[in-house]
């Protein structure tokens, strides 16, 4: 007990001396930096990133694929529009006019009428799996090719632009 | 505080493998790695904007902005004023509080370390013209030292505690010495070569692809790119003129931001692994915002 008594009376001198030599007090506290800290961004490492040392870096962007669409089209329009104007998956209303979309943006060509543009499904599905293999100097996301939709997901946007007339 | 622990190896080794089968082959793919470049003009600083979105002639300076304040609100034109409005309005915002919270600190600080005040200031206190002049190279350091970088350096050297970049007492001290230059043009040295060399690895990083997207800064904030498009409610503004009014009291956020924080964000939204402050990567990227804003006058307080 009283080894205990003599170390708590050493510790609290070593602290207070401590406090003593302290140069500067009350620094607000850095709020900012919990927001570094954030795990649900450890996901982006799965694709190329800005660094000089981390080895996201090293990862090379993904080559160009001319994706067949294999089978029937299968796309469902109905969800397709879901999918089209979710701001978490195709967010397509960012770029693209479209029927019953507010407020689009200007960035890519009018879609509202691409369902008379007359092409076919195979060649809309290739576009959205990898617009660079139309136009590699294309700001469009790597919808496909990168993972940012499912399979499924880029047919049921297929179905959906085909319908708009 | 994350490390770089974050990588699972089998993650690690697929993108190693998969570095090996295409990295030599596809690092030199200019047309997969970059989004093609607008040639940007060091020597024109903030004048290149006429090439880039041509909307200089509406923010240039007070006057301008006082002969365009009718376009404020107009949800088509009010982009052209790239948001510099909002710092030259006369209301009081939350950030001008943080100016009176840095004074304070730096004078109760000073007391007992009058060297922290000297070394902020380069040997004054007279900080006036002082943030104008940032980044810059030290030459007895060997590096090219951001405002911030310098806020931390001193802090380090001289009151022996931590304030890392991107913390918020570091931005205050930051904006309050920012605050010192207000009405004066950025005055970056372009005839440093150290300075040269991090604005030429900046601008090829503004070209860079990078993330889930695929996206570039240039993407986004380049003539080739969207920039002046609409993306729904808002319109991509030029990277011009920035540096000038970072940081800035960001209302969406509720706190003062800096520039570096502010790619962070940029980051999170293409999708690609965002970088702490003070990270080579987004120094040299400040060092190119702060080129592009060379003789854009400095607002003093800002606010987005």
């Amino acid at each position: 007990m009283k080894e205990i008594l003599v170390t708590f009376a050493l510790g609290a001198g070593i602290a207070v001396g401590l406090a003593g030599c302290e140069t500067v007090k009350s620094v607000p506290p850095n709020h900012s930096l919990v927001w570094f800290a954030d795990p649900q961004f450890d996901s982006f490492s799965k694709w190329t990133c800005m660094s000089y040392s981390a080895d996201c870096a090293k990862i090379p962007m993904p080559a160009i694929v001319k994706k067949e669409l294999a089978g029937p089209l299968n796309g469902d329009a109905a969800r397709g529009k879901a999918v089209f104007t979710d701001r978490g998956k195709g967010n397509c209303l960012a770029c693209h006019k479209m029927q019953d979309g507010t407020q689009p943006g200007e960035g890519g060509p009018d879609l509202s009428q691409y369902g008379t543009w007359g092409r076919a499904d195979g060649e809309v599905y290739a576009l959205l799996y990898d617009i660079r293999s139309r136009n590699p100097a294309s700001p469009m996301p790597l919808f496909g090719v990168n993972g940012i939709l499912t399979e499924q997901e880029i047919r049921d946007i297929v179905a959906f632009l085909q319908s708009a007339k | 505080m994350k490390t770089k622990n974050m990588y699972s190896p089998a993650r690690l080794l697929a993108g190693l493998s998969m570095a090996a089968a295409l990295g030599m082959a596809v690092a030199a793919d200019e047309s997969l790695e970059y989004f093609p470049r607008t040639p940007i003009d060091p020597a024109k600083g903030v004048e290149g904007d006429m090439e880039w979105s041509g909307t200089l002639p509406f923010w240039r300076d007070d006057q301008a902005l006082a002969a365009n304040a009718k376009l404020i609100g107009d949800h088509h034109e009010e982009w052209k004023l790239n948001m510099k409005f909002i710092d030259h309005q006369d209301d009081m915002h939350p950030g001008t509080l943080d100016i009176d919270i840095a004074e304070k600190l730096l004078k109760d600080w000073g007391k007992k370390h009058p060297k922290f005040l000297t070394c902020l200031g380069e040997g004054k206190t007279d900080y006036t013209g002082l943030a104008a002049t940032y980044p810059k190279y030290d030459a007895n350091l060997g590096k090219v030292m951001t405002l911030e970088g310098r806020v931390q350096q001193c802090a380090q050297d001289e009151l022996f505690i931590n304030l890392p970049q991107g913390s918020l007492t570091n931005i205050r001290i930051t904006y309050y010495l920012k605050s010192k230059s207000a009405g004066m043009p950025v005055k970056v040295d372009i005839s440093s070569k150290p300075i040269m060399e991090a604005f030429k690895r900046g601008e090829d990083l503004f070209f860079k692809r990078a993330g889930q997207f695929g996206f570039s800064c240039a993407s986004c904030h380049a003539p080739n790119g969207l920039l002046g498009k609409k993306l729904r409610g808002q319109t991509l503004t030029t990277p011009f003129g920035d540096y000038a009014s970072y940081p800035a009291y960001l209302s969406g956020r509720g706190e003062l931001t800096s520039l570096q924080q502010r790619f962070r964000i940029c980051h999170v939204q293409m999708r690609t692994a965002p970088l702490r402050p003070g990270d080579p990567v987004y120094q040299d990227l400040e060092v190119l915002y702060a080129v592009m804003s060379n003789g854009a006058p400095i607002p003093g307080t800002s606010m987005r």
